[in-house]
């Protein structure tokens, strides 16, 4: 699985791939989310956009990308896309966590206290 | 007499021109007997770029032996009898006018020849252009508040966020310089990538480098009317991490398409951008200046 922290314009995002033991813990808690009620759509900013997950292999059934962002999951499959909630944001900490290597520092820093995604286990 | 129009154009008005004489009874012969290489006007395809050319007979020939339509189309891709409709096409194309004064609305010789060159490719080929077509001319001396010593034509193009849209790979492909500079290369262009400056340190002085090596001037370092299309841009950054870039419409707002995401007029607030210098910009809170595209720009 490919993980794209959307953020930049210009630049190309940073990106990375989760392990197989980060994928199946991904897999968990994509499964343990409920459905939401929202006709909100992923930002279109400026800025910090949330975390893009693809090449999603079996996670979800047959999902084609996956943007979550701000306590909201889009899963997208075709034209379709579900909305799932994630409460106090625990899926996009886990998200960012997993990409602590291939964040530059001060842009890591800046999403944990900027965007309020700042590890709450901790 | 029979009115020729090329249908191509969305915002300016399309290459226009009048047939007559002998010309014009033998496009009609032509018509009226071999309906299956005319489409209907409004057959075809009907999005950006190439539609086909559109004859309309503006004599009044119905007292004579042909039984020409009110109007109807040639060389769309969609005639019964496609190859008939081609050379059709191709003999209409050849009555264009060479003298622009003798034309309604000239047809650009080099937008003549790519037509002539493979009018059954035209579609698909000006569907893959790699630059939204269409724009007008005007003066940019500054603003009220700081106008400038010198003033510089330039261009600016319709709003049309369609071009970068509608297409998810190409929406994905494609960022804020690609927008800016207006070339759809769907490689996520760096500036100076194309002239071997790139990478570049994510400051003013670092990207504008880049833009520079490509091409780009700044503002009021004119270009002459040979490097039309002219965008005015603008530059900002996120010091230390990334930059964005936005061009100016004719509609007097200006555009931009942050990363990946769908192009568009609105800032971070949610309100149309008639100052980059001024709008909500999130984190890209430096503002870099203004700068010039121009033809010969490269862009990868």
């Amino acid at each position: 699985m490919k993980i794209q922290l959307d953020v930049f314009s210009g630049l190309s995002n940073p990106c990375w791939e989760l392990s197989f033991e980060q994928a199946a813990e991904f897999r968990q808690l994509l499964q343990s989310l409920s459905e939401f009620a929202s006709f909100k759509l992923p930002p279109d900013k400026l800025g910090y956009r949330g975390m893009i997950v693809t090449e999603l292999e079996d996670a979800g059934p047959g999902y084609d990308d996956i943007v979550v962002y701000s306590g909201i999951v889009w899963a997208r499959r075709g034209s379709v896309t579900l909305r799932l909630s994630d409460k106090g944001r625990l899926l996009e900490r886990w998200l960012l966590r997993t990409g602590r290597q291939w964040i530059a520092t001060e842009l890591y820093c800046e999403l944990e206290t900027e965007e309020g995604l700042e590890d709450s286990s901790m | 007499m029979i009115k020729v129009t090329v249908d191509i154009f969305s915002g300016l008005p399309n290459p226009s021109w009048i047939i007559s004489g002998d010309r014009a009874v033998e496009i009609m012969k032509t018509v009226s007997t071999r309906s299956e290489a005319v489409a209907d006007l409004d057959a075809g395809f009907q999005g950006l770029g190439y539609r086909g050319i559109i004859l309309e007979p503006i004599s009044d020939y119905s007292d004579r032996e042909h039984d020409f339509p009110a109007a109807v189309r040639i060389g769309s891709g969609v005639a019964a009898d496609e190859p008939a409709s081609m050379e059709l096409a191709a003999r209409v194309l050849d009555t264009a006018p060479t003298d622009e004064t003798e034309a309604i609305v000239p047809l650009d010789k080099d937008l003549k020849k790519l037509i002539q060159q493979g009018i059954t490719e035209v579609s698909d080929a000006l569907k893959r252009t790699t630059v939204d077509l269409g724009y007008d001319t005007e003066s940019d001396s500054g603003d009220i508040v700081a106008p400038a010593d010198v003033t510089c034509q330039i261009e600016r193009g319709r709003f049309n966020p369609d071009f970068w849209n509608l297409d998810t790979q190409v929406r994905q492909s494609n960022n804020c310089y690609n927008y800016a500079t207006n070339r759809k290369t769907n490689t996520f262009a760096q500036p100076g990538q194309a002239s071997g400056r790139w990478p570049n340190p994510t400051t003013c002085d670092g990207v504008t480098g880049g833009a520079l090596s490509d091409g780009a001037h700044h503002r009021f370092e004119c270009f002459p009317e040979t490097e039309k299309p002219r965008y005015l841009i603008a530059l900002v950054i996120r010091p230390g991490q990334d930059y964005h870039w936005y061009r100016k419409h004719r509609e007097g707002f200006w555009g931009h398409k942050p990363g990946h995401t769908p192009a568009k007029n609105t800032d971070n607030s949610g309100r149309i951008i008639t100052d980059p210098s001024t709008c909500d910009r999130g984190p890209y809170t430096d503002f870099c200046g203004y700068f010039y595209t121009c033809k010969s720009m490269k862009v990868r």
